[in-house]
């Protein structure tokens, strides 16, 4: 008798056990896909157009913070809260049905612009309270909302992703003076962007899905909408439509050939040291350009393909921004240990990925300068990054 | 009577071949004639001239300057109108989910960068108007017991 309800506890107890263990993942906050929580965060942030002018002049330096901004990124708060907490999921998965080939809809990204603008703004308004890691979580949720958007994703997808990594280079730079003697906010920004680092959106991934993607319409049946759009937006003549139109099976086959050797060129192209790869993409593009007015069958690839080589250019800055960050997190972090900034760069930081060497390191009356020994070809820029110290 | 007759069975009798440079040749001789005969008909010295008649009379003067004056309003209205609904042509408005396509934000892109698929998100999020805002439980309520 006493064993019998000795099992009957021990299985009524196992039952709850099992029930509270499979209704667990139900309610586990965040959900493992990101995507989720960046949807509801769209959905719930207010929409008002006076607010964003005012939020997008606030970004670009051309507006101070007040009262009446305070309060709409208070307002905020609930969608701000959605977008940081989107970015401890492990993925994200928009749902995306990429066999709709160019015709994919993604409206996901416009809302979250907006958005990424708002959690910006609030990093400044962090800032100015001195809520330093807060004002940092806030541009790493900006770091890792890029990675979110651009892995995985088309050529468009990768780009967003990197405008938000952008946003969040210059958010960090912003506050990392007002945190030049606080060694401990320092180490753990120094494990954030570590983490972050790792995650980064990869071109090569991103140019191999979308091309993939645009392959697709490279097929008689399903020219016609790619057509359709490039009259659409004035990018090819209707008698160049026409004439694509009306052609056969074997036009498209040699069309897919020329396509899939040209993409493979490009990804290939992009894996080489910086002054190579962009000279070969810009070679590459040439070649496309001339082939185009002579070879029938590279011209519906000269019509779907991007300048990869500014593509690649923008890449190449965003990743050289979030390196010079690195580097001076650790000058930061000599500065906070001696009292003073050392005379040189520490070995084995990472580098300037325009030359592949390390940053040209000179100190001045504010602080120090990070300076690319590489130039960026496409716009025959040498790039700086200052960084002040707190006197 | 006789030669009447005569005619009439000789004309039933002969055989009509029409080819096609015979039906010009007809058919430049009638223009002509028209021609000639219309000139004639218009010559000014016959012609009654209805502009002076009208001048000659200020009532119907009047009556012709309000009637021109009304042609050239309608006319110009309904030019106006045609402008307006006439589509563009190579410009077809697309709609709001046409305008969020991988491939359209493609050619966005390659038009001005990042900035123009920021203005055509814009475009597209305007047409499709204002999102809902909050829900609260009471409209729900509201709804529900409505059903």
């Amino acid at each position: 008798m006493k064993t019998m309800s000795k099992n009957k506890i021990t299985r009524t107890t196992c039952v709850i056990l099992m029930v509270m263990a499979s209704a667990w993942p139900a309610l586990a906050y965040p959900p493992d896909n990101a995507a989720v929580l960046y949807y509801r965060a769209s959905l719930t942030y207010h929409v008002n157009d006076a607010m964003t002018d005012k939020v997008n002049d606030i970004v670009k330096g051309k507006a101070e913070i007040d009262d009446e901004i305070r309060e709409y990124v208070k307002e905020n708060r609930h969608a701000i809260k959605y977008f940081v907490d989107a970015g401890e999921a492990s993925h994200c998965d928009w749902g995306l049905d990429y066999s709709e080939g160019m015709e994919l809809q993604m409206p996901q990204f416009a809302p979250l612009r907006t958005l990424a603008r708002i959690v910006m703004v609030r990093t400044k308004i962090s800032t100015k309270s001195a809520d330093y890691n807060e004002a940092l979580d806030l541009c790493l949720s900006l770091h890792k909302a890029g990675s979110h958007i651009g892995g995985d994703g088309v050529l468009i997808s990768y780009l967003v992703g990197l405008s938000f990594n952008a946003l969040a280079n210059q958010g960090i730079m912003d506050i990392l003076p007002h945190i030049s003697d606080n060694p401990e906010i320092l180490i753990r920004l120094r494990g954030q962007v570590f983490e972050v680092s790792g995650k980064l959106p990869s071109l090569t991934a991103s140019l191999n899905r979308d091309m993939s993607v645009c392959g697709q319409h490279i097929d008689k049946e399903k020219a016609a909408y790619i057509l359709d759009e490039l009259l659409l937006g004035e990018q090819i003549s209707k008698e160049k439509a026409r004439i694509i139109r009306q052609a056969d099976e074997n036009f498209f086959k040699a069309s897919k050939e020329y396509y899939l050797s040209h993409q493979a060129a490009l990804l290939t192209a992009i894996e080489l040291p910086y002054p190579e790869s962009y000279e070969q993409l810009v070679r590459l593009g040439e070649k496309l350009g001339s082939d185009s007015k002579d070879n029938p069958n590279a011209m519906l690839t000269s019509l779907i393909v991007p300048a990869i080589d500014r593509v690649f250019c923008l890449d190449v800055k965003s990743k050289t921004h979030f390196n010079a960050i690195k580097t001076a997190i650790e000058v930061y972090l000599i500065k906070a240990r001696t009292g003073k900034l050392p005379d040189a760069l520490p070995a084995g930081l990472p580098g300037d990925l325009f030359s592949g060497k390390a940053f040209k390191y000179e100190k001045n009356a504010d602080g120090f300068i990070l300076s690319c020994q590489g130039k960026d070809l496409s716009k025959d820029k040498i790039y700086e990054y200052e960084f002040k110290v707190k006197k | 009577m006789r030669l009447t007759e005569d005619i009439e069975k000789r004309i039933k009798n002969v055989k009509i071949v029409i080819d096609s440079e015979s039906n010009k040749r007809v058919f430049s001789n009638i223009l002509q004639a028209f021609r000639k005969s219309t000139a004639k008909d218009l010559a000014p010295t016959d012609q009654p001239n209805i502009w002076r008649m009208i001048f000659r009379n200020p009532l119907t003067e009047l009556a012709a300057a309000a009637v021109i004056i009304i042609a050239v309003s309608f006319f110009s209205i309904h030019q106006d109108q045609d402008k307006q609904e006439r589509p563009r042509i190579g410009k077809v408005k697309q709609s709001p989910a046409e305008m969020m396509t991988a491939m359209s934000l493609k050619i966005a892109y390659r038009k001005g960068g990042i900035e123009a698929v920021e203005e055509q998100y814009n475009k597209a999020f305007k047409q499709l108007g204002p999102r809902p805002g909050s829900l609260s439980a009471k409209q729900i309520f509201a709804e529900s017991n409505g059903i």
